[in-house]
């Protein structure tokens, strides 16, 4: 992703700041962003650039690959640091019955482990705390979870509940703020 | 989207990279309808076949034709091809994902040896018969390009033809002969008959091997295959919007060709003599392409690519106004093919900085440098990590050769002994001993048209006793060293030197699992020895080289290099001669036959 970004950025002629250390390097900063496998609608880089952001989203997009489009690109005078303010992520998938049950169950517990292989080793947790919310919305389900500096990945979620569904997972929305009190990204960044 | 690209989605899904097989890149062509479907094929996976500047080449051209369209497809990786096997599926091109065998023309780019089993894997997965005679009329036509062509025999019996030389200049007419072949409802003989009359071209099916007691008499029906060049170099077709990759390549730059051929002429170098006469591209033309090739792709580094870049005539002013563009828009400017006797503090200065420094003196004493030609003094060398160490460098490759003619045990030392002198000059420059230097060693493979194209190579026992001296001296030194597996050198030097015969040793191979045989992870020295012995093949025999009288297996191939030159050079090494840079004095090779060598504007 990084590597696109700079190529689409580059390729646009959207002037990008350097680092000023012995190996300079294009100022870019990620929130923190979808896991391997998941699809995803809302990823948030930042870019240091002295131009005004005026008519780069249309250049942006005239010379990005299908499949990835800036919705929007703002002009901001101080680095929004998602990567450190980014707290949940909404994730969807196909509605089944048995995925809902599921999750009521595990939703419905004080603590709830998952387990997984980390470098040769079998991590297993309780991730209780970094599961928010979810909900039945038409043919979806939407679920809240941890992201950032603790991160729950969608699909160790859902391989602990019995699904191994992780390719039909999208990355929907991105929050700030703790359980009781999400911001939307989007609208922190608009100032709503 | 149909049945069957529904079910390359689901298993693209389960693939490790699926980038590796999904297509889509930025600059990649959309593709015409054209009468003619022609896939060109890389023997090796995404990550590499994406990096090589041949196939970039020709897959813009033929899609920049007017008439024509090119699609991809590369040597699925381990875990697909047995998704593919499990599913029952066809391999597919990149673009449309249609099945290998829809295509009329497959084109395998050949460039290295140690790929032949992929070749043999992508016909497989794509149910194709992977030798030609058992394949019908609604079979695509199976041709290989590329440099290990200059020795089509060991994978003849695999392909329906050959074409020699460069792509910019043989592809077309043989997509024109496919479109005439399809209107005028030519057979499959037919359409290879005719290929066998293009002076580039060669039907393996219509020359059998002759033999006489045994000995190897030539080929029936005495073809002659010579090979096609660009004669406008400098104006020949070069795509500046190159595809620009998903996922991170082995070379994952914009690449510019600033020379073809190399002047220095090592005697072991293959490529040297094969993509001979030398023909630089101009500055102005380079620059250009340097600023295109960055606004159309977006790489952050830009590399000048050649056998040897420090012999472009006007390196120097070129860097200094590349260096001035590819700065200006924050892009890396990089020259991976530096000689030793080229490296200059003015280059590298403005250069990427690299983690680690590599230069190839390949043989460790002077006597043998000077027996392979490869004209490099020790003076030269030690100048050379003097600038490097100067400019803040402490890590260097070395790269060298063992198996060498006339090379002995006092030689073997040699490399040690350099590796050990760069120690001592990273001391003498910068006071300091956190210098990290690795040796890294290859064995000798004879490849044809090469002055040494007759050596025999080393046999197995004389390989592992000059590894075994080397690991002696490396013990415990603090050095890097590594060298490359007997084994693979070995198959390496029977693909590439010998007659049809290894073909059958390469699909008993294949048959036994070997696949990916150029990666140390996957090499089945098992496999190949079960396919040697079912062969009844002995590998050291097989390549215990050839007498000046000896028709070789390559001797119908025309490169433009002669033989009486080639013998000329082998018999200078014997007398521990070098040959000088032709791009100073031409030595008269025989390579401006076919065309100009043009080396200034």
């Amino acid at each position: 992703m990084l590597k696109h970004i700079q190529r689409t950025l580059r390729r646009a002629e959207i002037q990008m700041n350097f680092s000023l250390g012995f190996n300079p390097h294009e100022l870019l900063f990620f929130a923190p962003a979808a896991p391997t496998g998941v699809a995803s609608l809302v990823e948030y880089v930042t870019v240091g650039s002295n131009m005004t952001a005026e008519g780069l989203t249309e250049k942006f997009n005239a010379v990005s690959i299908g499949g990835v489009i800036a919705e929007y690109i703002l002009h901001k005078e101080v680095n929004p640091n998602l990567a450190a303010k980014a707290t949940y992520a909404e994730y969807e998938m196909p509605y089944s019955k048995e995925l809902f049950d599921a999750l009521t169950t595990a939703f419905s517990k004080e603590n709830f482990e998952i387990s997984y292989e980390q470098k040769g080793n079998i991590i297993v947790k309780d991730v209780r705390d970094m599961m928010c919310s979810f909900e039945h919305c038409e043919d979806k389900i939407k679920i809240i979870i941890a992201i950032g500096s603790k991160t729950l990945r969608p699909d160790r979620l859902l391989l602990a509940l019995g699904f191994d569904i992780i390719s039909e997972v999208v990355k929907t929305k991105l929050f700030m703020g703790d359980q009781k009190n999400l911001i939307d990204v989007d609208d922190f960044l608009h100032g709503v | 989207m149909t049945d069957l690209n529904k079910r390359y989605e689901e298993i693209l899904a389960k693939a490790l990279k699926p980038a590796r097989y999904s297509g889509g890149e930025y600059n990649v062509s959309n593709i015409k309808d054209s009468k003619v479907k022609f896939c060109l094929c890389f023997p090796d996976v995404y990550e590499v076949a994406i990096s090589n500047l041949g196939n970039k080449i020709i897959y813009h051209m033929v899609n920049d034709s007017e008439k024509f369209s090119c699609e991809r497809c590369y040597s699925p990786w381990t875990d697909m091809a047995e998704l593919l096997r499990a599913e029952k599926l066809p391999l597919f091109s990149l673009e449309t994902r249609t099945p290998l065998g829809e295509f009329d023309l497959l084109g395998m780019s050949l460039s290295y040896e140690m790929s032949y089993t992929n070749v043999l894997e992508m016909l497989d997965l794509s149910n194709i018969p992977m030798e030609s005679k058992n394949r019908s009329e609604n079979d695509p036509l199976v041709f290989a390009g590329g440099i290990c062509v200059v020795n089509p025999e060991p994978i003849a019996n695999f392909m329906d033809f050959f074409l020699l030389g460069e792509g910019e200049v043989n592809l077309l007419p043989i997509l024109e002969l496919m479109e005439k072949k399809k209107k005028e409802n030519w057979t499959r003989d037919e359409f290879l008959a005719k290929v066998d009359e293009i002076s580039f071209a060669y039907v393996p099916k219509l020359h059998n091997e002759i033999f006489e007691n045994g000995v190897f008499k030539g080929l029936e029906n005495s073809p002659i295959m010579t090979k096609a060049i660009v004669e406008d170099f400098d104006n020949a077709y070069f795509p500046t919007s190159q595809i620009v990759p998903n996922i991170q390549a082995v070379h994952d730059r914009g690449v510019l060709e600033v020379f073809r051929g190399c002047p220095r002429g090592c005697r072991f170098c293959q490529a040297s003599f094969c993509y001979r006469p030398i023909r630089c591209k101009s500055k102005d033309t380079l620059l250009k392409e340097c600023d295109d090739i960055i606004s159309q792709c977006g790489f952050d580094e830009v590399s000048l690519s050649s056998l040897s870049t420090g012999d472009y005539p006007e390196i120097l002013p070129l860097i200094k106004e590349m260096s001035a563009v590819t700065k200006q828009k924050g892009v890396r400017l990089s020259l991976p093919s530096l000689r030793l006797d080229s490296f200059d503090e003015d280059f590298v200065t403005d250069m990427k900085k690299t983690a680690s420094l590599t230069f190839a003196p390949e043989a460790g004493t002077q006597r043998l440098r000077d027996v392979i030609n490869k004209n490099i003094t020790t003076e030269e060398f030690e100048t050379a990590m003097k600038q490097a160490f100067r400019v803040g460098y402490k890590s260097v490759k070395l790269y060298f050769m063992i198996g060498l003619p006339t090379e002995t045990d006092e030689d073997i030392a040699g490399i040690f002994a350099m590796t050990k002198r760069v120690k001592e000059i990273y001391s003498e420059v910068v006071h300091r001993r956190d210098v990290r230097v690795t040796a890294s060693v290859a064995n000798f493979v004879p490849k044809p048209f090469t002055p040494f194209q007759w050596e025999a190579q080393d046999t197995f026992a004389e390989f592992d006793r000059k590894h075994r001296l080397l690991k002696d001296l490396f013990f415990k030194s603090g050095f890097g060293f590594k060298y490359h597996d007997t084994f693979v050198s070995k198959l390496e030097s029977i693909f590439a030197s010998c007659g049809r015969k290894a073909g059958d040793i390469l699909l008993e191979g294949y048959k036994n699992g070997c696949i990916f045989d150029g990666w140390s992870e996957k090499f089945s020295k098992e496999g190949w020895e079960k396919a040697l012995e079912t062969c009844g093949a002995d590998i050291d025999q097989m390549t215990s080289g050839f007498d000046y009288n000896d028709i070789l297996p390559w001797q119908f191939v025309d490169v433009g290099v002669t033989e009486e030159f080639f013998k000329e050079e082998n018999e200078r090494s014997k007398a521990d001669a070098v040959t000088g840079d032709c791009m100073e004095n031409c030595l008269g090779c025989g390579a401006d036959r076919l065309g100009e060598c043009k080396t200034c504007w």
